[in-house]
This record gives C-alpha cells, structure tokens and sequence, in this order.
C-alpha cells in the first residue's frame, strides 16, 4: 500500500469472518480472517506474509507473519511482524497505520501513517503490461521474421 | 519482486528513449485540484457506518496516490512538529511543493512514441488521481497531436491507443 507512480487503488471487501484487500499494483490480494484463527506453522512462509485481524473498536489491526525473506520491505527480515491499523476517521478517509517490528533490522519498532481515500470512481484496473501494445506487435514481427529467416535457409 | 516487475517495465520504455520526440512537462493549470473529500472530524468523534454484523464498514475502493512523494524521513525543517501544528495553509504549499518536485524530477514525460515515460504512467503526477479528469486531459492532448505534423503513423497508432479504461504499461 505504498503509493508508487501507479496502481495505488485498493478495493476492500469485509465479510463477518474476513476482509480482504486487492491491490492494482500486480494484483495480489490478502484475506484477512477475523475468526481468531491461529498463525499457520513457521516453516511456512510467504510472499504477503500470514494475516490475522480483529476489530478494536473502530480500528481493524492485522498482525502479519510468516513472511519470507525474498521481497524485504527497507532491509526487514524474515522475522518481521507488521502491525497494520484501519480506522475510518471520516467519511472519505480511511487512516492505514503500521508498524513494523522486526528486531533483527530496527533497534526498537517503528510506525508511519497516511490517510487512503474512499473514492468508487478510482476502481481497480486491470495490471497489464501492454504499452501500446508494442510488446505484442514485437513480439509477432520477431516470430515472423524468424520464420522467414528459417524459410530462406532451407532453400 | 513487484519493484523488478516495475523496472522492467520503465526498462522497456527506456529503450524506445534513442528517438525520443521533444516532451514538456505537465502545466500547473493543467494539474486537477484535490478530491473534495468530507472534512474531517476531530480524531475518535467520528462514527462510522456499520455493517448488518455490527463491524466498522470499510468496504469499498480507496486510493493513496496522492500521498506519494512525502519523505520518508522527516526533513530537518520539521523538526519537533506534530500534523497538528501545521495550519491548512502551510499543508497546501508543502502539498504544492511535493506536487512541483514530482514534475522537477520527470521532465522526459510525454505520451508520444520514444519519450522514455509514458505521461499516464504517472498518476502520482496529479495530486488527487483524478482519472477521468486525467482522461480529459488525454484527450485535449491527443487533439494537439493530431493537428503536429511531425506525427508518424507509429504516432497515430500509440496516440489511438488509449488505456481506454485500463492501465497500460
């Protein structure tokens, strides 16, 4: 949820037992159960870590777990535990805090904050890397080329 | 893996940068004003709408662009002050400062063919991402273009390829 030049949508969708979030950016998406399901085992690790969440009030807080140590966020390791906050400060606003404690990286835990804004008209699109479609057009024109290539040299 | 995924992508782009036509950076009238979003209410006063199971209702589509390029560490003029402290008028210049240094740092972006960053890729550009606004913005630019006389049909076929409603990249 770290802006970037794009694909900084994000669609949430709440249930009783979960919340899951979808990012536009490659389209990953976290389910987050609330039923107070346990971490799964610490052998196992994954890209986007292992979720749980729960209301505290008006906040939901999502502790993450489990992460792997191929995609570190600024150097974390495999060890850290994010803490990530969700409280709705207004209609339009929804304010993310998180925390990251990870003791083999940062002496003592560390927490930043900004607001997500509720706007239906900035929906998810679709990632896709097709600019202008060159890719495919090159693609094709390669192939093409490779089999003219091929036809020439069998003469 | 998604910073790999977005370099290559900006790598791809950099390729076509040899023949780069002449771009110019977005206008600041050109720029779309903030999102009018609801003021807010003094933090823990608001109440929020339920859900038929009594949660918090936070479904829905939220975006963040607009808060890309802050620090990630507070700048020494900070120094000891808290979100509070800042009035709206200061905020707004610090937001119109954020918003000159992203176009200070992009000065290649165009939508024409060989410029090394396509302008749509940037919805940070605009302050409130605002995207039908952007779309607008498209549009009037495609009109420029169609009547530029430099246009190849490379041009012509990148220009009429609009995202349409997807984002290309």
């Amino acid at each position: 949820m770290m802006p970037a030049i794009y694909g900084n949508s994000y669609q949430i969708m709440q249930s009783p037992d979960a919340v899951t979030i979808t990012y536009e950016m490659i389209h990953d998406t976290r389910v987050i159960p609330l039923d107070g399901r346990k971490h799964i085992d610490s052998s196992i690790r994954q890209y986007l870590g292992d979720a749980r969440g729960h209301w505290e009030g008006p906040t939901l807080v999502v502790e993450t777990t489990n992460f792997n140590d191929k995609v570190p966020f600024r150097g974390s390791s495999r060890d850290l535990k994010m803490i990530e906050r969700f409280t709705v400060l207004g209609p339009d606003t929804l304010e993310w805090a998180v925390t990251f404690d990870d003791p083999h990286t940062w002496p003592q835990p560390w927490t930043f904050a900004m607001n997500l804004t509720h706007d239906e008209s900035q929906p998810l699109f679709e990632y896709a890397c097709h600019e202008g479609n060159y890719g495919l057009h090159n693609i094709l024109s390669s192939a093409r080329a490779e089999e003219a290539a091929a036809k020439r040299g069998k003469k | 893996m998604k910073q790999a995924f977005v370099l290559a992508c900006v790598a791809v782009a950099a390729a076509f940068g040899a023949q780069a036509q002449t771009s110019a950076p977005i206008k600041a009238e050109e720029v779309p004003q903030h999102k009018k979003i609801a003021p807010l209410p003094p933090r823990g006063t608001y109440v929020p709408v339920k859900t038929s199971w009594g949660d918090p209702a936070i479904a829905g589509a939220y975006n963040n662009s607009d808060e890309t390029g802050i620090p990630f560490e507070r700048p020494a003029e900070f120094a000891g002050r808290t979100l509070d402290s800042f009035t709206p008028e200061e905020l707004a210049k610090i937001t119109q400062q954020r918003q000159e240094q992203t176009i200070e740092r992009n000065p290649t972006l165009s939508e024409f063919p060989g410029a090394t960053s396509p302008m749509h890729w940037f919805e940070n550009y605009f302050a409130a991402n605002t995207r039908r606004s952007s779309a607008r913005r498209r549009a009037r630019r495609h009109a420029k273009a169609a009547a530029r006389p430099t246009h190849t049909s490379t041009a012509a076929c990148t220009t009429g390829a609009s995202r349409a409603g997807s984002q290309a990249r």
